[in-house]
Order: C-alpha cells, then sequence, then structure tokens
C-alpha cells in the first residue's frame, strides 16, 4: 500500500522507457537532461561570466533590486520551459519544478565558474559573492532553460510545449520579449551602450530606430516563410503589425534590462532614457525575431 | 522491464507519464535548496535597515617596511555600510608633517575591503596617518 502510494511519486530506478527503439533507464535520461541543462546555462552565459561589468554591478545595486533580479529569473526560466526545455525525450515536465531546477543549474553553474575565475578573494564579502551569483544565475539559468533549442533535439518535444496551448498572437509576442531578453542580456549590462547613448546625435538615434524596425521586418518575414510560429495567429496577421509589435516587445525588453541593471534612474531626463532604450533596442530586436525563430 | 507510454497523444508524439526517479527528486531539491538559501540571503539583507556607506581605514604597522628612505605601510578601507559606492577619493593626513596622500578607488561594495600601499616618510607605528573621505558617488 505505501509502497504503491511512493511509486505514485516516485519511479522505481530499474524502469527503463522506450527511446529511439531502444529501453533505457529513466534515471539515466533525468542525468543527461541535468548534463545538458548545465551544459545549455554555459553555452549561454560563459562570456557574461567572463564579463567585468557584470562582476562590478553587484557592487553597485541595492539590494532590493538584486532579490528583484531573482525572482525575474525564477519567472523568465519557468517562461522559456512554456517553449523549451532541457528534455530531449517526451519526460513529464512540469514548468514551475523544472524552471527552480534551470535556476538551480544556473545557480551552481555561475558560482563554479566564479570560483575557477577567481572571482572571489579570501575574505570577499559575502554579500558580494551572493549578489554577483545571484546576478550571474539569471542568464545562467536561462541557458538552462533552453539547452534543448541551442543543443538539438528540439523537435522531439515541439509538439507537447505548454506554448502550443497559448493564444498564437500571444504566444508570438511572449517568444520575443523573451529572445529580446536572452539576446540583449549579453550587452545590458555593459557600458558600451552608455557610450553609444553618449557619443550619438538625433540623426544617429532615429537612424537605428528605422534600421531595428526594418531589420525587425526582415527576421519577421523570414520566420513567417519559414512557417515558425505558425500562421494561426489572429490579431498579428500581417507584417506590418506583427514588425511594429515585434519592435515594441524588443523596447520594453530593453527598458527592463536597463531599469534591473540600474542604467536608468530616476533622476535621468526621459530623452536619455529613450535614447538608451533604442540603442539597446537595436539587439533586442534582433534576439526578439531570433526568439521567434528558435522558441 | 517496460513501464511507461501511457498517457496523452499529441500527434506521433507520446510523453511517458512516469513518476521521476530519485535522482530527479534529489536533483529538484537541490535545486531548491539553492534557490531558496541564496534569494533567502538576499532577502534577509535587502530587508535590514540600509545603512548608508561608511568607512573604516586599518594601518597595518606590523607589516610596514623601511625600503631606503620611504615606509611601505599597508592599508585596508572596509566598506561598513550596506550601499556600494563609486570613485570613492580618499585622503591621508600624517599629522606634523606637511604630507597628503590621495587615492581614488573606482568602486567598492557594501562589506567589501580594498588594499592599498602608502609610502610614508615616517614609521606608520609612530606617526599613524589619518585618513579622510573626500568624496564619492
Amino acid at each position: 500500500m505505501l509502497v504503491s502510494r511512493v511509486h505514485r511519486f516516485i519511479s522505481p530506478l530499474n524502469t527503463r522507457i522506450p527511446v529511439d527503439g531502444d529501453m533505457l533507464p529513466l534515471w539515466k535520461l533525468e542525468l543527461y537532461s541535468l548534463n545538458r541543462a548545465f551544459c545549455g546555462a554555459l553555452l549561454v552565459a560563459l562570456p557574461l561570466l567572463y564579463t567585468m561589468e557584470m562582476w562590478d554591478r553587484p557592487r553597485l545595486l541595492p539590494g532590493w533590486l538584486v532579490v528583484l533580479w531573482m525572482i525575474f529569473g525564477v519567472f523568465l526560466c519557468a517562461a522559456f520551459f512554456l517553449f523549451s526545455g532541457f528534455r530531449k525525450e517526451n519526460l513529464k515536465r512540469s514548468v514551475v519544478l523544472d524552471g527552480v531546477t534551470s535556476m538551480g543549474v544556473g545557480i551552481f553553474a555561475s558560482a563554479m565558474t566564479l570560483l575557477l575565475i577567481g572571482r572571489y578573494q579570501w575574505g570577499e564579502s559575502l554579500d558580494i559573492i551572493a549578489r554577483l551569483v545571484a546576478l550571474e544565475s539569471v542568464p545562467t539559468g536561462m541557458g538552462a532553460s533552453v539547452a534543448i533549442s541551442q543543443l538539438g533535439g528540439r523537435g522531439a518535444v515541439a509538439r507537447s510545449n505548454p506554448a502550443s496551448r497559448i493564444n498564437p498572437d500571444l504566444r508570438a509576442l511572449l517568444a520575443t520579449f523573451l529572445g529580446a531578453l536572452l539576446f540583449s542580456f549579453n550587452i545590458a549590462p555593459t557600458v558600451e551602450h552608455q557610450v553609444i547613448a553618449q557619443s550619438v546625435g538625433g540623426w544617429h538615434v532615429a537612424g537605428i530606430a528605422l534600421f531595428s524596425l526594418i531589420t525587425s521586418w526582415l527576421l519577421v518575414f523570414h520566420t513567417r516563410t519559414e512557417g515558425v510560429s505558425g500562421d494561426e495567429r489572429v490579431a498579428l496577421t500581417d507584417t506590418f503589425s506583427s514588425t511594429i509589435f515585434s519592435y515594441l516587445s524588443a523596447l520594453i525588453a530593453s527598458y527592463a534590462m536597463l531599469w534591473l541593471f540600474g542604467y536608468l534612474t530616476p533622476g535621468m531626463p526621459l530623452h536619455l532614457q529613450v535614447v538608451h532604450t533604442i540603442i539597446l533596442g537595436y539587439a533586442a530586436t534582433l534576439g526578439g525575431a531570433a526568439g521567434r525563430i528558435l522558441l | 522491464m517496460s513501464k511507461t507510454d501511457s498517457d496523452h497523444d499529441d500527434g506521433d508524439e507520446k510523453v511517458h507519464d512516469d513518476p521521476p526517479t530519485i535522482v530527479e527528486w534529489v536533483t529538484r531539491l537541490a535545486a531548491a535548496v539553492l534557490v531558496i538559501g541564496l534569494f533567502g540571503y538576499l532577502l534577509w539583507h535587502a530587508t535590514d535597515l540600509n545603512k548608508p556607506a561608511a568607512f573604516d581605514f586599518t594601518v597595518e604597522g606590523d607589516k610596514a617596511e623601511r625600503m631606503g628612505t620611504v615606509w611601505r605601510t599597508p592599508v585596508t578601507v572596509t566598506n561598513t555600510g550596506d550601499e556600494g559606492v563609486k570613485e570613492l577619493k580618499i585622503s591621508a593626513d600624517v599629522p606634523g608633517v606637511k604630507q597628503t596622500y590621495t587615492l581614488l578607488v573606482s568602486q567598492i561594495g557594501p562589506g567589501e575591503r580594498y588594499d592599498f600601499t602608502l609610502f610614508l616618510q615616517d614609521d606608520p607605528r609612530e606617526l599613524p596617518p589619518v585618513f579622510r573621505v573626500e568624496s564619492h558617488q
């Protein structure tokens, strides 16, 4: 009686499931999935683990903002699980539990890498270490959550994605937003966009906005020809509306990233906030369009 | 043994309905401990009363060594507040001697320490320097 109750939640270790004509142990497949998550985490986030600005931001961000980053990270990981994941085989999935696992893998991968590259020194403030690991665990967690999309094998799980049950328009916008966040994460913490914002004039900014729209249009067009994101959309059916909404999603993602990294402050003039957002928005637009193709 | 393939059909793909093994549960538990532990620690610190940045200077007089005509003196500045600062400008005066040193620390986070070296004309154990924070952002 007790054993059968336990087995409703825990499979015995000798459970095997059919994969490509073979019967493989379930525990082994679970370990493969975990390994995939770990590798996916590092593939996405290693450049950020080697970025000086990422090491410096935790020193200057207020504590509550770092807490907000972690909450944001867990939600993002869960949101990526709507589209992707780290399980190649059609194993039973849970958006929430797998999202937490991704974040845990992200924390482990970040902490290990930062330790190996000497980012903690003897006597270092524990507060700084915790903030640094928390901030780095967001992109690593995101990487773990999209491991399948990076490492191949997504086709096997595409049909059972929870995202397939979401309204197609909303799905396209969500994929754009998530792709924009994932891609712009590599640029948002750096100071380069600040340097650009200080050196460009109004024509440059207008040009960047226009060029972002054109690039977005080209990529959305490409997405449509590939048939990704489906043709079952109701509202965003034409290229024009799709492009505009993609760009707006990318701008919102850019603004959120800049604000969370502490680059946009309440005292900052509005026009400067707009310039920063448009500059990062270029990268986010590309990421957003790529998100719709990859996720 | 083939326990499996129950389940709902999704096109030609089948989701195996077996619950996870102990391996998966241990992984999930470890991940949850990491996430909750880190989140709890950060939350505890964030809700703590935020002390403004304050600086504590320690002259390591016993580690000072004479190099020719100057004393090589290690100094540590610690941010004892809960806020990080940028471009911390520090001055050090030696009492009775017209000698002022200035130093710029690009950034120092909460609880973080920064080590630097002063080259003083006198033995720091006899004439310890007095530090002043000039400015920071």
